[in-house]
């Protein structure tokens, strides 16, 4: 049984969970090809056109998978973390929703619940339809989801103290590049939704970029989990969304490390819990005296426009080290 | 203390009450204008909606004016709105204004209640009191203005008609018995429908979407008027008193979702925050009742209403039933939103003469 997976959003931050999960219970994992014009197009035509761009990537990934899989795998994803108030933004919560309303000729979506804080009996009854509709016994779906759980965590351990965001990247989703780094005078934070900082077609390649430049490129993923948790406190309230505490979080370590020389915040046009997100890391680096800089993506997002602010950026750094 | 709190439509009445029966000093921010706007854009993130820009907005007025404390409500996400008063606590003291900021988080409600008790100074019994004053100003001011749109159309004067709704809600207001305020309210009702009797029907629109765009005229540059000269009767799916009614009492949201959830099954098969299954529980609703059809008004990069705008798209679709879908941001001229109105009623009344 082909079951697949769109090669965006929860992709690059839960790949080795779902994988895990799907082939312990013997399915064949399909992952969708790597974003490209094509992808953005067919998701543009079919999303509404008020949504960011993860989602309207979300859309023509589905669409390049949807002939191809006996089952498109879209969970309906509240919470991973047992943070209580976590989830994550509305708009993952509403994909399945979303790409059924829009979509003709789609294969059986598994849009199964997958809340952590609910209780065993609850989180069972999403296990036993799921295995309705794959054909397995309950028990055996609940085996596979607690070995792939276990798998992850193992694969969370793996990331922390890793340098290299592309080694992050491949430990991820298995996707195995080397770079080799040029000596690096810089040291940037580049915080932002995994699903824009690793995919090298929506960012327009900008973390390639920086290494080009001989800047040194860290990211939320690298931070471990303890630090991030221990974080959470110098903020009056945890956000509602799990990837954006990761990057609020993840930037507030960062500037108070004082290891970097500035801070990049990667975002979505018109992303939702970014406004706050960014704000939230703004108010910080102003307080730090930690330069700061937003780059927003969307589809009309060139590789020039993105260099050109990505030079004046780093030039600037430059100049303010050699000043000091 | 002087305390002071955002707009968002009629809200500013039962809390003005609740302030001035507990003799605390409260400072209400004009209605939102354009110096609002104005100001909430200047300060608040590019990306945040409407509704936060103008909600900074009319806090920052009021600190600028001399408040000292800022009373704004919680939220749970994920929807944004949750988070809303501890940024703009956050960009307020960044702008060195001094003042203490109370947030009433759903999660813990009494104790924050007790907190702010303890600010004012005022017994538990002169709290409900207050509370219960304001309650029944907020369901008589909502009441009426639902009977005022929905006979507006039909109205052969309508200056007259708004003339009295102004009057109405004016003598709610000032009023300080409970009994007043129902016989003011009655009275007002009644004076409504005399003005405008029904001797036919006009094509009637459901306006969905999310709370504060709905209830804030300002930010809806006025669809429901809009649509009044239009001769379209509009009925607006979420009144603030009727929500917090729905929500707010335990019994009665357990009901209330589980409703929603058995209209909307098909489309949207779970809450996913904000005012999302709200807007297509409405619009599948009002679309089996005989609406002709459904206005969704949300500011540019709410979440929860995008989903639910792609869905609307396959309510429309499924139920036959005419949609304009409009969303807000600060640029919105009211050039741009009349002309679309003015096409949507067109093909309304077209529609409506050839099914006669």
């Amino acid at each position: 049984m082909k079951i697949g997976i769109p090669r965006t959003l929860t992709y690059y931050a839960y790949l080795p969970l779902w994988k895990g999960f799907f082939e312990a219970l013997g399915c064949e994992v399909v992952v969708s090809d790597k974003t490209s014009k094509g992808i953005l197009d067919k998701g543009v035509e079919y999303a509404v056109n008020d949504a960011c761009i993860p989602i309207k990537l979300f859309h023509g990934h589905v669409y390049n998978l949807k002939e191809r899989v006996d089952f498109l795998f879209v969970p309906r994803l509240l919470n991973l973390t047992r943070e209580k108030t976590v989830t994550y933004c509305p708009k993952f919560l509403g994909l399945a929703d979303m790409v059924r309303a829009s979509m003709p000729g789609l294969p059986p979506l598994l849009d199964f619940r997958i809340d952590l804080r609910k209780k065993r009996k609850e989180r069972q009854r999403e296990f036993k339809r799921m295995a309705t509709l794959l054909g397995v016994r309950p028990a055996e779906v609940d085996r596979a989801f607690r070995r792939a759980q276990r798998k992850m965590s193992r694969t969370l351990k793996d990331l922390s103290g890793k340098g290299n965001p592309e080694e992050v990247l491949g430990i991820l989703t298995e996707d195995t590049r080397n770079v080799l780094l040029p000596p690096q005078p810089i040291t940037l934070a580049v915080v932002g939704y995994p699903y824009l900082l690793y995919d090298d077609f929506v960012n327009a390649g900008l973390i390639s970029k920086l290494h080009k430049m001989g800047v040194r490129v860290l990211t939320p993923e690298m931070v471990p989990e303890k630090t991030l948790k221990r974080k959470a406190k110098s903020l009056p309230k945890d956000l509602f969304w799990t990837f954006s505490n990761q990057v609020v979080r993840g930037a507030i370590h960062y500037i108070d490390d004082g290891e970097v020389d500035g801070i990049i915040h990667v975002t979505a046009f018109g992303c939702g819990p970014d406004s706050m997100v960014g704000k939230l890391i703004e108010l910080e680096a102003k307080q730090k005296t930690v330069p700061y800089i937003c780059i927003s993506l969307d589809e009309h997002t060139g590789e020039a426009g993105v260099l050109t602010r990505l030079e004046a950026f780093v030039d600037m750094l430059k100049y303010r080290r050699d000043k000091q | 203390m002087k305390i002071t709190f955002p707009h968002m439509g009629g809200v500013y009445i039962p809390l003005k009450t609740l302030f001035e029966e507990l003799q605390i000093e409260v400072i209400v921010p004009p209605f939102n204008n354009d110096e609002m706007k104005g100001t909430g854009c200047k300060y608040a993130p590019e990306y945040s909606c409407l509704p936060f820009k103008l909600i900074l907005g009319n806090v920052l007025h009021s600190l600028e004016q001399g408040a000292d404390t800022v009373i704004m409500l919680g939220g749970s996400g994920p929807c944004r709105f949750g988070y809303f008063g501890h940024l703009l606590d956050l960009i307020a003291k960044d702008l060195d204004y001094r003042f203490t900021f109370i947030c009433l988080e759903p999660s813990t409600l009494p104790r924050d209640i007790g907190r702010f008790k303890k600010a004012a100074g005022c017994s538990t019994r002169s709290f409900i009191s207050a509370l219960r004053l304001g309650w029944a100003k907020l369901e008589a001011v909502d009441t009426l203005e639902q009977r005022y749109w929905s006979c507006l159309p039909y109205a052969h004067d309508g200056s007259r008609l708004k003339c009295m709704l102004r009057q109405g809600v004016e003598q709610i207001t000032t009023s300080r018995n409970l009994s007043g305020i129902k016989n003011i309210a009655g009275e007002c009702l009644d004076s409504l429908e005399d003005l405008s009797p029904r001797s036919y029907s006009l094509p009637r629109v459901i306006i969905v979407g999310d709370i504060y765009t709905l209830n804030e005229p300002y930010s809806n540059q006025d669809i429901e008027e809009l649509l009044a000269g239009r001769s379209i009767e509009t009925c607006r799916s979420i009144y603030t008193s009727t929500w917090v009614k729905s929500i707010l009492l335990p019994w009665k949201r357990k009901t209330y979702y589980k409703r929603a959830k058995a209209y909307a099954r098909g489309y949207l098969e779970d809450c996913i925050g904000g005012f999302a299954l709200d807007t297509v529980y409405h619009a599948i609703s009002s679309a089996d009742k005989g609406f002709d059809g459904i206005v969704h008004i949300f500011p540019v990069t709410c979440m929860p209403e995008i989903v639910s705008s792609q869905i609307l798209q396959k309510v429309s679709g499924k139920k036959r039933i005419p949609i304009m879908s409009l969303t807000i941001d600060e640029h919105m001229e009211k050039t741009g939103i009349e002309t679309r109105v003015e096409a949507f009623a067109e093909l309304l009344h077209s529609k409506k003469t050839r099914v006669k």
